[in-house]
């Protein structure tokens, strides 16, 4: 497998830094400094090249230094031995652009799948404890990170729910007058009802797929980071089969529904889905929006026989958590067997958060991947595992200190 | 901001599609440094636009009489309509010299975030038109976007109860392109719409 690893970072006008440059080598690079400096900025910055979104905020505007129009991020990645330099440009009134190794400017989309990265964050605590949309969000970017033309995937999909929505929104008060939903919005809601079967059965199938490949190295990196004594397991929940209720509550239904579904094939998940609009009609027509598809599908974490929601302690939210991003490093990494692409792994202020046993324990694991950035605001934080080249991150520039 | 009679041309022109507030402002200079006469005649031309062109009632086409050149022509296939969104549509088609039949435009497709429904459409209008035997085929030709397919889609169910052929353009590679350098969306749908080389 040939080495990937990210060698030179630049930033114009992003974040609080007008210009900044960071040389980067292979293996483990700890930024250092105290809150508020930038160091989060740094590594928020590699990862949107990866992911073109951001794990602090959802919109792109606050990525630009305040008061200005385009940020710039510019990398340039070794690859087995040859530069690829990346260019990416965030416009605040037009869309996003990048350059590839100098050429023309393309969409910014294209650039998706060139550097791979998992990021560890605080934030990440809410995949575990937070709302549904969390973890379909983690399993999405999961996905256009391995395959990256699923990106069209989901934004086709997002673009019919969106449409499929303001019908029925405007349907909502036909369907309460006393006339009634006329024939022709009707007619209109099937034309809607079969373009998101097509849209949601690729994207549901493709989540699937995703989910039966994290498995096994989700319950292996949950055994890694605890004593054993508990396994963590992933099930995903479809509104199609009816496993959740309308309001997102888990019904009954058995554990590995998700398996069969898996095996289906995008044509029957269509069909099925076409069904399944059909008998939630008149209940999407009193609410005025779309209540099946995989807007809102669930992926349920099992620690042991409770929901990780609501059950786990902090602690076991912690191990969880990581487990998730481990695990998506494993996929990532067996996937780059073939591809030759490994991903950067970014730890951005985790280590403050755990306890001394999560700290030595993430630490070995991570220790022995191809690059990996570290932020932390004091070095006692940094297991001992991780000590590598140490850059000291201070107001509006950086300083090397080597070894 | 300008004074008056300036400012106000910039916010008329600012009002017109895929012109921002610079472009408007450099039209508006144009305007002023520009000769009286030529002014004249582009006022002349925009009043007359609006006076004397109409839809043709027939197919909906702009059209300076009651009905467009196309629908008037006689030479013209009577046995198949072309379903298009807008008018600039039909002369994308005209361009290509190759297709002999009518049109029907729509004015427009299904986008029920910007309130349009079948019912805003010119589709009443199309069904009238299939009141007449002599057409056997509906070509539709509606963009290959969401909101372009979904009207496909509609007019296509709509359509089969009535038992005349209806087709749906081709998406796929773009004439002179290269295979290397196509979109997945594209290439997958250019699979999809293979055809028998063997002729």
């Amino acid at each position: 497998m040939s080495r990937v690893y990210l060698a030179h970072l630049s930033l114009t006008d992003f974040r609080t830094y007008t210009q900044v440059e960071l040389p980067l080598e292979p293996g483990v690079t700890v930024l250092i400094g105290p809150n508020g400096q930038g160091k989060t900025n740094l590594v928020e910055a590699v990862a949107f090249l990866s992911t073109l979104s951001s794990h602090r905020v959802s919109a792109d505007g606050p990525l630009l230094r305040f008061g200005t129009e385009r940020a710039l991020i510019r990398a340039r990645l070794v690859h087995g031995g040859q530069n690829t330099s990346l260019e990416l440009e965030i416009n605040a009134s037009r869309a996003n652009r990048a350059r590839i190794n100098r050429a023309n400017p393309v969409r910014a989309r294209d650039i998706l799948g060139i550097c791979r990265t998992v990021l560890f964050a605080p934030e990440d605590l809410a995949l575990v404890k937070g709302d549904p949309g969390n973890r379909r969000r983690f399993l999405d970017e999961l996905l256009v990170t391995l395959i990256p033309r699923s990106a069209a995937i989901r934004s086709d999909y997002e673009r019919v729910l969106k449409q499929r929505n303001a019908l029925l929104k405007s349907a909502k008060s036909q369907h309460y007058s006393r006339a009634g939903v006329s024939e022709g919005q009707q007619a209109t809601l099937d034309v809607w009802d079969q373009h998101m079967a097509v849209a949601g059965a690729q994207l549901l199938a493709a989540r699937l797929e995703l989910l039966e490949r994290l498995k096994p190295h989700l319950a292996m990196a949950y055994r890694q980071l605890t004593d054993g004594s508990k396994e963590l397991k992933a099930n995903y929940r479809s509104t199609l089969e009816g496993q959740l209720s309308d309001d997102g509550e888990t019904d009954l239904g058995s554990p590995d529904a998700d398996v069969q579904l898996a095996g289906l094939g995008v044509p029957e998940l269509t069909r099925r889905y076409v069904q399944a609009f059909a008998d939630s009609r008149r209940r999407e027509l009193e609410r005025g929006l779309s209540l099946v598809g995989p807007h809102r599908d669930e992926v349920e974490l099992m620690l042991g026989s409770a929901p990780a929601r609501g059950y786990a302690s902090h602690g076991e939210t912690w191990s969880a958590a990581l487990a998730l991003r481990l695990a998506s490093y494993y996929v990532l990494l067996e996937d780059a067997q073939m591809e030759g692409n490994a991903p950067i792994l970014i730890l951005d202020d985790v280590f403050a958060e755990l306890d001394t046993d999560r700290r030595t324990k993430l630490a070995s694991i991570v220790s022995g991947a191809e690059q990996v950035l570290v932020t932390a605001a004091v070095a006692a934080d940094i297991p001992r595992e991780l000590r590598g080249v140490q850059i000291r991150v201070l107001p509006g520039g950086i300083v090397s200190d080597g070894e | 901001m300008y004074e008056g009679a300036v400012q106000e041309l910039i916010d008329e022109l600012g009002r017109l599609p895929g012109i921002g507030p610079k472009s408007a402002q450099r039209l508006a200079f144009h305007i002023l440094e520009a000769d009286p006469e030529d002014i004249k005649r582009l006022v002349t031309a925009l009043v007359t636009v609006k006076e004397r062109v109409k839809f043709c009632s027939i197919c909906g086409n702009v059209s300076e009489q009651d009905t467009c050149i196309i629908c008037r022509d006689p030479r013209r296939d009577p046995t198949v309509i072309c379903v298009v969104e807008e008018s600039k549509d039909v002369q994308a088609v005209e361009r290509t010299r190759s297709f002999k039949g009518r049109y029907h435009v729509l004015g427009g497709a299904i986008n029920p975030i910007a309130g349009v429904g079948p019912e805003q459409l010119r589709i009443r209008e199309l069904l009238t038109r299939l009141n007449d035997s002599a057409i056997e085929e509906i070509i539709i030709a509606t963009d290959p976007n969401l909101e372009g397919e979904a009207t496909a889609t509609y007019l296509a169910r709509m359509l089969k109860t009535i038992g005349i052929t209806v087709t749906r353009l081709a998406s796929g590679l773009p004439v002179g392109g290269d295979l290397e350098y196509a979109d997945e969306v594209t290439l997958g749908r250019a699979f999809e719409g293979r055809r028998n080389a063997i002729a």
